[in-house]
């Protein structure tokens, strides 16, 4: 509806100057006025002729103002109003007392007062927004369906943004539904700010009063660390409810519970802390979990948990080399080890045994004592792989208890154990009766037995098995048929340790042609394990490398068994990755994988999603390159994921395909805490006129100005001074003045 | 007829088959092989019998199980690379190696074998040192023959030693063909007849003096030989760094 106001305006309105101009000759012409008029007795006279002149002049300028008539038309229209409910991820969490979750009594508060809000559409335009790190334009609609998944809440930013609007005259009224949990703030803005002329109303997204809540409040991790190298984890706990007490916080690793520690919570501040030591044992991506109790009448139970991860990788392979006497396969072993820029070798020889007769002093010697105690000891753990090599333990003060450190570091500590055989090896070195044999992957005798008994010395070309042939340590080559052709054409070993065959857990590598064990792995508790059972393995690197170019296959393959001890994912075929280590529910994680078998590597891989309960599903892999596939997934249960990889034509029974984890869980600042303040939604809208009720009480108390709003649609302006009406005003005035100055006598 | 001479021959054949019984069933893998070269022209095997004194001082000092059993192999032989150490002795000039035989030493030494001359003449200026260096710089002409300094692993392998002995002392250090890049001595050269002092006759007697520091000398001629076995077996070892306190604090004593 359209409608004009007119006005008047000057269109050169005096500034100080003029004015002062103005006065000087107002007083002039009042001077001049009385002066003209002294001989006039009546007062009365003296001052008619005096409003003449006054009125005169006053003419006169108001002309010199240059006067108009401004006309200004104005269109009547809908005032804007935005409602705007809150799109964080705090939003799913319950809403209190109720059973729902806070996005539950935001959409009944659209619902129950959809009379209100549809009544709305008469005095106003209505926008639906949704806020969170932004504003987000939105509908009812997709209010009503979508789920909350920002992560963060910026009050700061959004009632920036409001103003912003409502001084461009892009928005008059707001309705902020939210359960007023604020996490990152990026402006400071606060609500109490009613000269803006923007209200906003509040509607508290709760169904009650916060209940007492305990939660973790951050952990302080690494997303690296080295592998067998301790690290610390804080983690903080922080309650709404009673400091002053003691709570058991649980440490899972995966899934497996590894250590429970107490915090301290303090009375004033409510907050505690607990640090943990974390010493990663296995290469690749580790996920744990810390965990605090659920306490009596906590509603929100989400943040009770809070998973974490470190990626463990290996700076060098930390190797333990004893040898039981100087021999060419030692020798060939050290340098290729030595030969290794990742490898960081401790070697220990015996060069002299008990019984030796050196005929000189200890000073003529270059001999050093051999530190039992500390190796397999305080040091043990250091190591990443240990390898007795034609090693008799017997003489040198080794007893029980220090094999009993070498199986346990093996069982339970991810450490790894290579045997390689000679004369002091196996039955020949009477392990069999120790601890080391219950790591072996080979069946010792528990008498000890003659060396005739323990060692055949008919020489073998040993063959690969049938495990072999897939294994990731034995595929120097990734064709299949060169790699068990280059095998095939490795000189013979002479002579072998024997065995009463294999452990229930072992896999056989090589074997000689009659099937004793020559090369055999196991993984056993935590660690793994394996034995060569010769000690003329060097013959494949000196021997062989004298057939035409030196050979690669000796030391690939030591050092491809040394990757295995370490789970290094280089080993595995097919490799697998994720964008990200930690996604937040209903968020698209990307998996990839790389097929790095080499052109004979013509299977196609495929990728298992194994879901935190357990339901593993196969996916769809797309080909995004020679050798790279993708997934996406958006997955919507928190937990810890994990995707697994292989390639169709299988590989070694015993190996773990390539796999990495990931986590899926809120995002941390939505779940730090109740996350919820009605205060502060109490505050926004008292401070700019508004009114808070809560979800639960109807819209009916809301304060909201539903009159129409006035926009100037134009304006005309007509100029004054050329009018008639003030020549004639000036002429009559003027001849007033001169025949009243004629009829009372004057000149 | 059993001469007395036989009897003891036959009984001390019994004692080390009796000696030996510990290492029935070791099989060849594990022995250390005293392995020497033979070539054309001159005298490749000037002492006969100098090994079988150095494998037992082997067998009785260090914990090297030793073979008694004397390998000869020519550079053209398959059977080379069998073993990575060779000890090549001369005392007359010989017929030069073949290109075909240098073209194998060299991959022998390259690939992790170890060398050891002995120049058995135990003079100043001898025909076969001249062929040998001559042999040596044609076989790997960009690493020459140099003195090995006493720091050298060789000198401390087992034993700590500040010279070389042998037979005479003609030189009292040794030389060596050092590969840079691995830090590895792949030929060791004495000039002083250690095949001399090591060999024995028959009856267990000492074949040659030892000028001039008598036995002492042969002493040292045995330690430097053991050492160079265990520098062929073990590398740099001795250079780990937990050696190295221990071996300097007993230098400097």
């Amino acid at each position: 509806m359209e409608s004009a106001v007119s006005s008047l305006v000057f269109l050169d309105p005096p500034g100080l100057k003029e004015a002062a101009i103005f006065a000087v000759f107002l007083a002039i012409v009042i001077y001049g006025s009385v002066r003209s008029s002294r001989s006039i007795e009546s007062l009365r006279k003296k001052a008619v002729i005096l409003s003449l002149h006054v009125l005169a002049f006053m003419v006169i300028c108001f002309l010199l103002l240059n006067p108009a008539v401004r006309v200004d038309s104005y269109k009547e229209e809908k005032r804007r109003l935005a409602v705007l409910v809150d799109g964080s991820w705090s939003m799913n969490l319950p809403g209190g007392e109720g059973e729902g979750t806070r996005i539950d009594a935001a959409r009944n508060f659209l619902k129950d007062n959809s009379g209100f809000f549809s009544g709305l559409d008469d005095d106003f335009v209505v926008e639906y927004y949704t806020f969170g790190s932004g504003l987000t334009p939105s509908s009812r609609d997709s209010v009503m369906s979508e789920a909350p998944h920002d992560g963060s809440t910026d009050f700061g930013r959004l009632l920036k943004e409001l103003r912003g609007k409502n001084s461009r005259g892009e928005l008059d009224e707001a309705i902020i539904i939210s359960d007023g949990g604020r996490n990152g703030d990026t402006a400071d803005e606060d609500g109490e700010d009613e000269k803006s002329g923007l209200r906003i109303n509040t509607v508290g997204a709760l169904t009650g009063d916060a209940s007492p809540d305990l939660w973790i409040d951050g952990i302080k991790s690494s997303e690296v660390s080295f592998l067998r190298y301790p690290y610390s984890v804080r983690v903080n706990v922080r309650t709404t409810g009673k400091g002053g007490m003691s709570i058991p916080v649980s440490l899972y690793d995966g899934d497996k519970l590894a250590a429970i520690k107490e915090v301290a919570i303090d009375g004033s501040s409510k907050a505690g802390s607990v640090e943990f030591e974390i010493n990663p044992l296995t290469l690749g991506r580790r996920i744990y979990t810390a965990v605090v109790p659920v306490m009596a009448d906590e509603t929100i139970t989400e943040n009770n948990q809070k998973s974490f991860y470190t990626d463990v990788i290996i700076n060098k392979i930390r190797i333990l080399h004893v040898a039981g006497s100087p021999s060419w396969d030692v020798r060939f072993l050290r340098k290729a080890l030595k030969r290794n820029p990742n490898v960081d070798l401790v070697s220990f020889f015996i060069l002299r045994d008990p019984t030796d007769l050196v005929f000189a002093t200890e000073n003529e010697l270059s001999l050093i004592p051999f530190p039992v105690n500390e190796i397999f000891g305080s040091e043990l753990g250091t190591f990443d792989i240990v390898i007795f090599q034609n090693f008799n333990f017997q003489p040198y003060g080794i007893f029980g208890f220090h094999l009993r450190s070498i199986r346990d570091y093996v069982l339970n500590e991810g450490g790894a154990f290579l045997m390689i055989g000679g004369n002091k090896s196996f039955d020949s070195g009477n392990y069999g009766a120790t601890p080391i044999s219950e790591i072996l992957p080979v069946e010792l005798d528990y008498i000890p037995r003659g060396l005739t008994e323990t060692i055949n010395d008919r020489n073998v070309h040993p063959k690969l098995t049938m495990a072999g042939k897939n294994h990731p340590i034995m595929r120097i080559f990734p064709d299949k048929r060169r790699n068990e052709e280059e095998w095939n054409a490795m000189p013979e070993l002479e002579g072998f340790n024997m065995v009463h065959g294999l452990s229930p857990d072992a896999v056989p590598l090589l074997a000689s042609p009659d099937g004793e064990p020559i090369l055999a792995v196991a993984k056993v508790g935590t660690g793994k394990a394996a034995t060569f059972l010769s000690d003329s393995s060097w013959k494949w690197n000196f021997v062989r490398g004298s057939e035409g170019d030196v050979s690669p296959m000796y030391e690939k393959f030591w050092n491809r068994l040394f990757l295995w001890f370490v789970n290094d994912p280089d080993l595995n075929d097919v490799r697998v990755e994720t964008d990200k280590a930690v996604y937040a529910p209903g968020e698209k994680a990307e998996i990839r994988l790389w097929e790095l078998g080499g052109e004979e590597a013509a299977e196609s891989p495929h990728a298992m999603l194994v879901r935190p309960d357990g339901e593993a599903e196969r996916l769809t892999l797309e080909r995004r390159g020679d050798s790279m596939f993708t997934a996406e997934i958006e997955p919507g249960e928190t937990g810890i994921y994990r995707v697994t990889a292989a390639e169709d034509g299988g590989g070694a029974a015993d190996e773990e395909p390539g796999g990495i984890s990931f986590i899926v869980e809120p995002p941390a600042k939505e779940v730090r805490g109740p996350t919820s303040d009605e205060g502060y939604l109490k505050s926004i809208a008292s401070g700019s006129g508004g009114v808070y009720v809560r979800a639960g009480d109807g819209a009916g108390r809301l304060r909201i100005d539903d009159s129409r709003k006035k926009t100037v649609t134009g304006y005309e302006t007509k100029e004054l001074w050329d009018s008639p009406f003030f020549l004639l005003l000036i002429l009559g005035l003027l001849f007033s003045e001169w025949s009243l100055r004629r009829r009372w006598g004057l000149k | 007829m059993i001469t007395r001479r036989n009897f003891f021959k036959t009984l001390l054949a019994g004692s080390a088959g009796v000696l030996s019984l510990p290492l029935l069933g070791f099989y060849e893998g594990s022995k250390f092989h005293f392995a020497q070269v033979s070539y054309a022209g001159g005298d490749w095997d000037p002492r006969p019998r100098d090994y079988k004194r150095l494998m037992s001082a082997l067998e009785l000092r260090t914990s090297v199980v030793a073979s008694y059993d004397r390998k000869v192999v020519s550079l053209s032989d398959p059977d080379l690379f069998n073993y990575p150490m060779l000890y090549l002795a001369g005392d007359e000039a010989f017929t030069p190696f073949a290109d075909e035989d240098r073209r194998r030493l060299r991959k022998f030494l390259k690939l992790g074998g170890t060398l050891l001359v002995d120049d058995a003449t135990g003079s100043e200026s001898s025909p076969f040192d001249a062929q040998i260096r001559e042999e040596l710089s044609l076989t790997i002409p960009e690493t020459p023959l140099q003195r090995l300094s006493r720091e050298s692993v060789v000198f401390k392998s087992f034993y700590l030693l500040y010279s070389a002995g042998g037979r005479k002392i003609i030189s009292p250090y040794l030389e060596g063909v050092t590969f840079s890049g691995e830090d590895r001595t792949a030929v060791i050269y004495c000039r002083n007849d250690l095949g001399g002092a090591w060999a024995e006759d028959e009856f267990g007697k000492w074949e040659f003096e030892c000028v001039p520091g008598g036995e002492s000398q042969r002493e040292l001629a045995f330690r430097l030989g053991i050492n160079i076995i265990l520098y062929a077996l073990t590398g740099n070892y001795k250079k780990d760094q937990i050696h190295v306190p221990f071996i300097k604090r007993r230098q400097l004593l």
